[in-house]
Order: structure tokens, then sequence, then C-alpha cells
């Protein structure tokens, strides 16, 4: 052993000698053990992070420089022969998707994680694709199968929808979609999934056929206007002078310019669908619903709709919960700063804010679940039909619950930028924006505190289904 | 911090929808004023004053700018005052949480 290396082992020697001797001063060292954070202080934090950054907007007071940043975009070259292409091949991969989908739906194996349909419906397309219509951009207009379709097939004369329905019918539509995803066994039989597809196909074609498939995409089609509220919230946009990028969330700070009835009960109903389907595989949902339907035998007819009426009744309550919720915060919004806009207005002023917490909770909710599933789907994209050996699902390291909450924390963190900006453009000076956000954060925080809760819960089967 | 709500905002959109909102004054609220330019109605002078600085920049008469360099400059008063409201709430809310953390991780109180 030379000096150096000598020297250098005494010193280390020394240090763990040392060392140990810290360890056992006070008798600490069996007392202090590494506890996680309590799960209550992690629900708090999650409200005081979001209460926080509200604080830290309020001191921001520069409008122009708030605007310029929201402003911001750079376009992205799109000559339109590319772009038609690129369009066209979209919708090419959509219409072999679905039929592909419905073809695994009869001929695929029944086994659910080695079904085609079962997997790119809700691993690929309701979770992975979702999630790229708010982080990259809304393709659905060009990838929708259905919209390709009805354009290739004849339309008849074009029946109106009426303006006074506004958005309504996608409110019905989505409400009903939900609810039958919820009840019914297409999570697992692929069979019932095909069906569901084949009759949605048919009422989709049916409504295209009748009212254009202008109007029935844009106004009626609860699935297009999900992905086109979720695009708004992405970077990548496109409008009239072709497709820009700019910061995540700020094409929200720009009014679309639309007044439809109805369309901003769409976008609460989002938001409440979005928890809905977290908050039914929670334990504590599982108690409630095991003491409502306690008396039904749930193998029946009988057991068996009065277990759909119940989640119906729970979904329309919730429904109606959040509703009256924003209608209440956007009123004492309205009294705070002593405003004489109309309450509507206030109300579907401030509902963009609300996609960023949608877009949050989605990707908190079901990245998770694209992840696990991922290795599966990727097999069963090389074997549509079936022939897929052992399925593969990926493990998530401890740390990604940790990961889930800050997407749940990350979407109300922007919301609150987007509302302070939006207020600004609608409430005279600087003190006034900023009072007319108190309500809405209240209700944001509470919000944060119980989407973590539900993000936090261990997940089970939903009662009864 | 500092603080311009000023003019010149056109630039963004092309038609600003902000001046063409439904407005409704209920029976129990009064109008104290009414902005000249697109008639919505404020409850105090001073946020008209401030609307029509800020929207309506263009079409401004002297005397309309002269009041809303007034509400401006009072509005900056208060600013300073809340903006020390808010660093305090600040302040307390972070210690809060730190001590909360230090109670819940360090010893058996929580």
């Amino acid at each position: 052993m030379t000096l150096a290396s000598a020297t250098v082992a005494a010193v280390v020697d020394a240090f763990l000698v040392v060392w140990e001797a810290l360890a056992h001063v006070g008798g600490l060292s069996d007392a202090v053990t590494a506890t996680g954070v309590p799960s209550w202080l992690t629900v708090l934090t999650g409200g005081v992070l979001v209460g926080a950054s509200f604080l830290f907007n309020s001191l921001l007071t520069d409008h122009e420089a708030i605007r310029a940043v929201n402003a911001w975009r750079t376009h992205l070259p799109a000559p339109a022969t590319v772009y038609r292409a690129g369009a066209t091949a979209l919708s090419a991969v959509g219409v072999a998707v679905l039929a592909l989908v419905l073809a695994a739906s009869v001929l695929g194996p029944a086994e659910p994680t080695r079904n085609f349909a079962i997997l790119v419906v809700w691993v690929g397309w309701w979770a992975g694709y979702a999630m790229s219509t708010y982080v990259v951009g809304n393709s659905w207009p060009a990838v929708n199968p259905w919209r390709t379709l009805a354009r290739l097939l004849p339309t008849s004369g074009h029946r109106d929808v009426p303006e006074s329905y506004g958005a309504w019918p996608s409110v019905v539509g989505l409400v009903v979609l939900v609810w039958v995803e919820v009840v019914s066994p297409l999570a697992a039989d692929a069979a019932a999934l095909g069906a569901l597809v084949v009759a949605y196909s048919a009422l989709t074609l049916a409504g295209a056929h009748q009212f254009g498939p202008r109007t029935w995409f844009e106004r009626v089609d609860p699935v297009s206007r999900v992905f086109r509220l979720y695009g708004r919230v992405a970077p990548v946009q496109r409008d009239d002078d072709g497709i820009h990028v700019r910061l995540p969330g700020t094409a929200l700070t720009e009014s679309d310019g639309r007044e439809e009835r109805g369309a901003t009960a769409f976008v609460v109903a989002l938001l409440w669908v979005t928890t809905f389907d977290g908050l039914v595989a929670t334990p504590a949902w599982n108690s409630l619903a095991t003491a409502v339907l306690a008396p039904v035998a749930p193998d029946t007819v009988v057991g068996r709709l009065a277990v759909s009426v119940f989640y119906l009744v729970a979904l329309l309550v919730g429904f109606g919960v959040f509703l009256g919720i924003y209608r209440v915060a956007a009123e004492r919004s309205r009294k705070r700063v002593q405003s004489f806009l109309a309450p509507s207005v206030i109300e579907r002023w401030f509902a963009p804010a609300l996609l960023p917490i949608a877009a949050g909770y989605h990707v908190a909710h079901f990245i998770g679940y694209f992840l696990t599933l991922s290795p599966a789907l990727a097999a069963v994209l090389a074997h549509p039909l079936g022939g897929v050996g052992a399925v593969q699902v990926a493990v998530l390291p401890s740390w990604f619950g940790t990961l889930q909450l800050a997407f749940v924390v990350g979407g109300h963190l922007l919301a609150v930028w987007i509302a302070h900006a939006l207020a600004m453009d609608v409430f005279p000076g600087v003190l006034r924006p900023i009072r007319s956000q108190y309500p809405f954060v209240v209700v944001m925080m509470v919000y944060t505190m119980t989407s973590a809760w539900v993000v936090g819960q261990p997940t089970v089967t939903p009662a009864f289904l | 911090m500092q603080s311009t709500a000023g003019p010149g905002r056109h630039d963004a959109r092309d038609a600003d929808p902000t001046t063409a909102l439904e407005t409704s004054v209920r029976d129990d609220e009064t109008a104290a004023a009414v902005c000249p330019h697109c008639g919505r109605p404020f409850a105090e002078a001073a946020a008209r004053d401030l609307h029509v600085g800020e929207l309506h920049a263009d079409d401004c008469s002297d005397a309309e700018r002269e009041a809303y360099e007034a509400a401006h400059e009072s509005e900056r008063d208060d600013l300073f005052y809340f903006h020390i409201k808010v660093v305090a709430a600040l302040g307390v809310l972070y210690a809060v949480t730190v001590l909360l953390y230090m109670l819940a991780l360090g010893s058996n109180l929580i």
C-alpha cells in the first residue's frame, strides 16, 4: 500500500468510527425510522399548493406581460399537400382500427388482456389517445373514423338542430356514454364492447346523415366535443392561419367566440365524469353502494336494473352537485366585485379554466393504467386477432402515486393561471380580477384535496358491477 | 411589481369579445355609473373609469383619461397594502406547512 492509499484508508476508518458513534448518541438510531408522509398531509399539501399558487399569481400585476406570455406562439410550417396527406393517413388509420376492433370483438380471444378490441379501445384510445389530445393536440377531426365514413357516404337533406338546444344533446350523450360504460361489462367483455361500437356507429352515421357531418360532429357528438375541449389545453393548435405551437393551456385564454347554451354544462359534466370514474373504484364508494343496494339480488333482472338505476342516479346527482357548486362560485364571484355582468356570462367566461383540471385528473387517473397495460397493448397491436402468448404487464415504481398527485395539482395550478388571465379581461383594474377569483380558488382547493384523496385510494372493483 | 392594466390591448384579438357581454342589473342592485362607449353598467364610478381607460383607450376624452389615471393611482395604493397581506399570507402558509411536516414526520404527536 502506498502512503496515499494508507492515508485514505485511515481517514475512512476514522470517519466510520465517528459515524457509528454519532448513530448511538442519544439512542435515537432505533427510534428514528423513515416514515412516509401521512395521507391526510399529502391531501392537505395539494390544497395548500393551489392556494399558494393563487397568492403568487396575485403578485403579478403586469397584465400586458401576462397577456404576452399567453399570446406567445410559433408557427409550424405545414404546406397544404403535407397537411392533407397527413390528415388522410390519420383518417385511414382510424377507419382501419375501427374495422379491426369490430373484427377482434367477435373473432379475438375472450380474455380481456389479450383481446385487441378491449385493449385498443380502453388502453389505446380512451387512455392513451385521449392523453395525446391534451398533451400534443387534437387530431380527432382527422382520426375520427365515423366522420371519415360519414363524409364518404351520401348525405340527405340537412335537418337542423335548433339553436336553442345548444350543446345539451352532447351533454346527454356524454352522461349516457359514461353510464353505459360504468354499468355494463364493457371493460372486460369483448362481445359487449363490439355491440356498443356497432350501436354507436349506427347512431352516429344516422345522425351525420340526417343533420350533416359538420353539425353532428361539432354540436351533438359528445366524443368529438370532449376531444375538442381537451385539445384547447394542448400546445399544438390549429386555426385559419395554420398550425401553431403555444404554451400549454394558453389557448384557453382566447375566447373561441361560441355562445352555445349548455357549453358550460358540458365542461362541468366532463369534469364530473372524470371524477366519477375514479370515485366509483374507491372503498368508500363501495361501502356506500353496498349499504344502499343491500336488499338487491344482483343476479336477477330486477337486481341488474336496480344497480343500473342506482349508478345513473349517482351520475346525475353528482353532475347536479358539481354544476350547483360552480354556479354558486360564479355568483359569489359576481357579488365580490359587484359586477353587473349576467351570471351566465361569468359561468361561461370561466368555464375554460376547468379544462386543465379535467386534463390533469384524466392523466393522473389513466397514466398508470396505460403504462401498466402498454406491453399487452403492444403485443396485441402486433397480433390483432390473437396468437399472443403470455400477457405481460408493466410494474410501476413505488413513487408513481406521488407522480399522479403531482398531475392533479399541476392541472389546478394551470387552471389558477388561466382563470386569472380570464378575469383580467372581464373585470376592470387589477384588484377586481384578483378578488373575483376568491370563490373559485376556494372551490379549487377543496376539489384538489378531494381528487388527491380519490387518486390516493386503493382501487377496488365498483360494487355490484 | 409594476402595475399596468393599461390601454392598447387590442392586439391579440381582432374583435374584442368583452365589450358586448350581456349584463343584468337586478332589482336590489343599482348601477352607479355606465360606460358611455359600450353601455356597460358598474356599481362604482372608479370601476367604470378603469374600464373606459382599459378597453376604450382610443376613444377616451381627456376628462375620461384623467378619471382613469386617478382611479389607477388610487388602486395602486390599495394594491400595495393588498400585496403586503398576500406576502404575509404566503409566509404563514409556508410556516404552517413546514411545521405540520415536522410534526408528522419527526414526532409521535400527529
